[in-house]
C-alpha cells in the first residue's frame, strides 16, 4: 500500500534519516520505538506527507505522493504528539468546527460511534482547555479520525494521560485494527504496543534498525543490544520488553 | 468558508470584554489622552503678554479680536511682569496698550499708542505686531471717518459713524487681494488639510491596526506548531480557505478598531465632512493594502515567529520615519505604510 524507496531526510545539512526502503501493508499494526532523536516523528512525518523527503520517493497504491496526495490525505488520518486543537472551544463546538473544515462530511454513525466509545459525551459541553490531560487526548484523536480513515499515523498517542483514559484509547485503536485499517505510531509503552503491534520497528541513529514481530523482537533483542551498546535509551526500551 | 470566521468569533467570545478592549483601545485612549493633547495643542500657539493700561472699550475690544486667532495665545499681565516675562522669555513678546490708547485713536492719533517689548530672540511676534496694527488702523480709519462728519457738520452721532465705517470691516475688509485657489496636481483637495498633532494621532492608530493585525497572525504560527495547519490540510487537501478567510478575518477586526478611533478623531475636532470621507477612504486603501502586503511577506517568510518579528519592527520604524523630521530620500519615503497614509495622501497637501 504505501511504499518507501530510499527516503530520506536532511535539515540544513543534518540528515536526520538515513535513506529507508520499505513497504507498509494494509491493515498492519506497526509500533514505532526507538530513543529520541532516533528519527521515529519524521519517518512518521514522511509517511504523512506532511514533510517532503530530501532524497528517494514514497507512493500510495504504486502512484508517487506528489501526483496523489489528495487521494492519500482522504485516505489518511494524523494525530501529532501536540494536542491540535483549539482549545477554547467545547468538545461540542470543536466537533462542529471540524467536520464543518472537512471536505468529506464524516458519516455520523461513525462518529457517535466513536463519541461513545471515547465517552466523551460525558464532556461534550466542557472547554477543551478545561479537561483532563486523557480527556483532550481523546477529543484529539475523534477529531483526526473523524473521517474514518483507512490509514491511522499516531504520534505517542497516550502519552502522559491516566491509566482510564489509556484504556478506551487502547480500545477504540484495537477496534480500527480489527476493522483491517492500517496502524503506523510511535509509542514508549510496552503496555500499549503489546495490546496493539503486529510488528515492531526499531528506530536509532536516524535508521530503522529492526523490523520485527513480537516473536522475532524478543529473539534478537540480545543481539540488538550487543550490537548498540553505546545506545543507552534504547538498551532501557529492550530491557523491559518481554 | 465562514467556518474561520465562526472559529475566531467563539475565541472571542471566551473573552468578550478583552476583545471589546482590543477593538475600542485606540478610541477610548485618544478620548481619555484628548483634554491633555488639546490643551499641548494650544500651547504651541505663540505666547503674547498683552498689558492693558487703558482698560477702556477699544482696548478690550483689540485684545479679543486678537485672541481669536488660535496661533496666538494671549497673557494678560502688568507692564513690570510682562518686561520680565519677555526677559525670561516666557513670552513671544509684550504689547501695551498705553494710557489713552482709545482717546489717541478716536483722535486719529495712532503713534505711540502701543508699545512693542521684544527681545533678540523674537521672532514670532511679527505676526501678532501685524496683527495688532491691522486693529489699529481698523479702530483709527472708523474714528477718522467719524470725525471728518462731525468736522462737516453732518447731522450724525459719533457712535453710529463709527459703527457705520466698522460695518465696511465685515463681512469682507474693503481692500482685498484678488486670488486664484489652485487645485493640487494629485487630486482635488478640500479646503484645508488636518493639522499636524492629528497626522500623529492618526499614525498612532495605525501602528497600533498594524501590530493587532500582525499579532493574530501570530495565532496561524501557533496553529502550524500545535498541528492544527496540518488537520485542515488532512481534512481539506488544502490551506488556501484556511489563509484567505483569517486574512478577511483579520482584516474586518483591525478595520473596525482603526476606523473607530479614526472617526472618532474626527468628531471631537469637528473635523470637515469632505475630508472625514477622504480619509476613511484614503486610510482604508492604505490599511488594506498594507495588511495584504504584510500577510504575503508573513506567507513567504514560512509563517514563522521570526517573521512576524522582522515584520514588528519594520511598523516601528515605519512608524518613527514618519513622526520624526527626518529628511529622507523620496524613493526611501514610499517603502514605509505609515507614509503612505499621510505623506502620499492626496488630501493632505504637503502631509506632516
Amino acid at each position: 500500500m504505501i511504499q518507501l524507496d530510499k527516503v530520506s531526510k536532511t535539515y540544513k545539512s543534518k540528515t536526520v534519516l538515513h535513506p529507508v526502503s520499505m513497504h507498509i501493508e494494509e491493515g498492519k499494526s506497526i509500533g514505532i520505538i526507538g530513543p529520541n532523536g532516533a528519527g521515529k516523528s519524521t519517518f512518521l512525518k514522511l509517511v504523512a506527507s506532511l514533510e517532503k523527503p530530501t532524497d528517494g520517493t514514497l507512493s500510495f497504491n504504486g502512484v508517487p505522493y506528489r501526483k496523489n496526495v489528495k487521494n492519500l490525505r482522504k485516505n489518511m488520518g494524523y494525530i501529532p504528539q501536540d494536542i491540535a486543537l483549539y482549545e477554547e472551544l467545547t468538545v461540542k463546538e470543536q466537533i462542529s468546527f471540524w467536520k464543518r473544515v472537512s471536505l468529506e462530511k464524516p458519516d455520523p454513525s461513525f462518529l457517535k460511534q466513536m463519541i461513545q466509545t471515547l465517552r466523551l459525551d460525558e464532556v461534550y459541553k466542557q472547554r477543551v482547555d478545561r479537561l483532563s490531560g486523557g480527556w483532550r487526548r481523546k477529543v484529539n484523536l475523534l477529531v483526526g479520525f473523524m473521517n474514518n480513515p483507512s490509514i491511522c499515523l499516531l504520534d505517542e498517542p497516550t502519552a502522559g494521560i491516566d491509566l482510564a483514559a489509556k484504556e478506551d484509547i487502547l480500545t477504540w485503536l484495537q477496534s480500527l485494527h480489527d476493522q483491517g485499517k492500517t496502524l503506523l505510531y510511535i509509542s514508549h509503552d510496552w503496555y500499549e504496543l503489546n495490546q496493539l503491534s503486529d510488528e515492531y520497528l526499531l528506530f536509532a541513529k536516524g535508521r530503522p534498525i529492526v523490523r520485527a514481530t513480537r516473536e522475532e523482537l524478543l529473539r534478537e533483542k540480545d543481539s540488538i543490544m550487543e550490537q548498540y551498546p553505546e545506545e543507552k535509551e534504547l538498551q532501557n526500551i529492550l530491557k523491559f520488553f518481554k | 468558508m465562514l467556518t474561520y470566521l465562526t472559529l475566531n468569533v467563539h475565541k472571542w467570545k471566551r473573552r468578550p470584554f478583552l476583545f471589546l478592549l482590543l477593538v475600542l483601545l485606540p478610541l477610548v485612549v485618544f478620548l481619555v489622552l484628548y483634554p491633555f493633547l488639546k490643551s499641548s495643542v494650544r500651547d504651541v500657539a505663540i505666547p503674547v503678554a498683552l498689558v492693558d493700561e487703558d482698560e477702556s472699550q477699544w482696548s478690550e475690544i483689540v485684545q479679543q479680536r486678537v485672541a481669536q486667532d488660535n496661533r496666538v495665545r494671549i497673557i494678560d499681565m502688568d507692564r513690570d511682569k510682562a518686561k520680565v516675562a519677555v526677559q525670561k522669555g516666557d513670552v513671544e513678546a509684550a504689547f501695551v496698550l498705553k494710557k489713552g490708547f482709545m482717546e489717541a485713536l478716536r483722535s486719529g492719533n495712532i503713534s505711540n499708542s502701543v508699545k512693542w517689548l521684544r527681545t533678540e530672540q523674537s521672532e514670532l511676534d511679527v505676526f501678532v505686531k501685524e496683527q495688532i496694527g491691522a486693529e489699529l488702523m481698523r479702530l483709527t480709519l472708523n474714528a477718522k471717518a467719524a470725525n471728518t462728519l462731525q468736522n462737516w457738520g453732518a447731522d450724525v452721532d459719533w457712535e453710529e459713524a463709527f459703527q457705520h465705517a466698522d460695518e465696511y470691516w465685515q463681512p469682507n475688509p474693503l481692500f482685498q487681494m484678488e486670488y486664484i485657489a489652485e487645485i493640487p496636481t494629485q487630486g482635488k483637495a478640500p479646503e484645508v488639510g488636518l493639522a499636524p498633532w492629528m497626522n500623529v494621532v492618526i499614525a498612532l492608530f495605525f501602528l497600533y491596526a498594524w501590530l493587532w493585525f500582525i499579532s493574530l497572525l501570530n495565532g496561524m504560527v501557533q496553529d502550524e506548531k500545535a498541528g492544527r495547519t496540518a488537520r485542515v490540510l488532512f481534512l481539506r487537501s488544502s490551506l488556501s480557505g484556511y489563509y484567505l478567510m483569517h486574512f478577511i478575518t483579520f482584516v474586518v477586526v483591525v478595520s473596525t478598531a482603526y476606523f473607530l478611533a479614526l472617526n472618532g478623531l474626527f468628531y471631537v475636532t469637528n473635523t470637515n465632512e469632505e475630508l472625514m470621507t477622504a480619509w476613511n477612504a484614503w486610510s482604508a486603501g492604505v490599511l488594506i493594502g498594507t495588511m495584504l502586503l504584510t500577510f504575503i511577506v508573513f506567507l513567504l517568510g514560512k509563517r514563522s515567529s521570526k517573521t512576524l518579528l522582522v515584520l514588528t519592527a519594520f511598523t516601528f520604524i515605519s512608524f518613527t520615519v514618519n513622526i520624526l523630521p527626518m529628511e529622507i530620500l523620496s524613493v526611501m519615503d514610499t517603502l514605509f505604510p505609515h507614509n503612505w497614509i499621510t505623506d502620499l495622501n492626496p488630501w493632505e497637501a504637503g502631509g506632516m
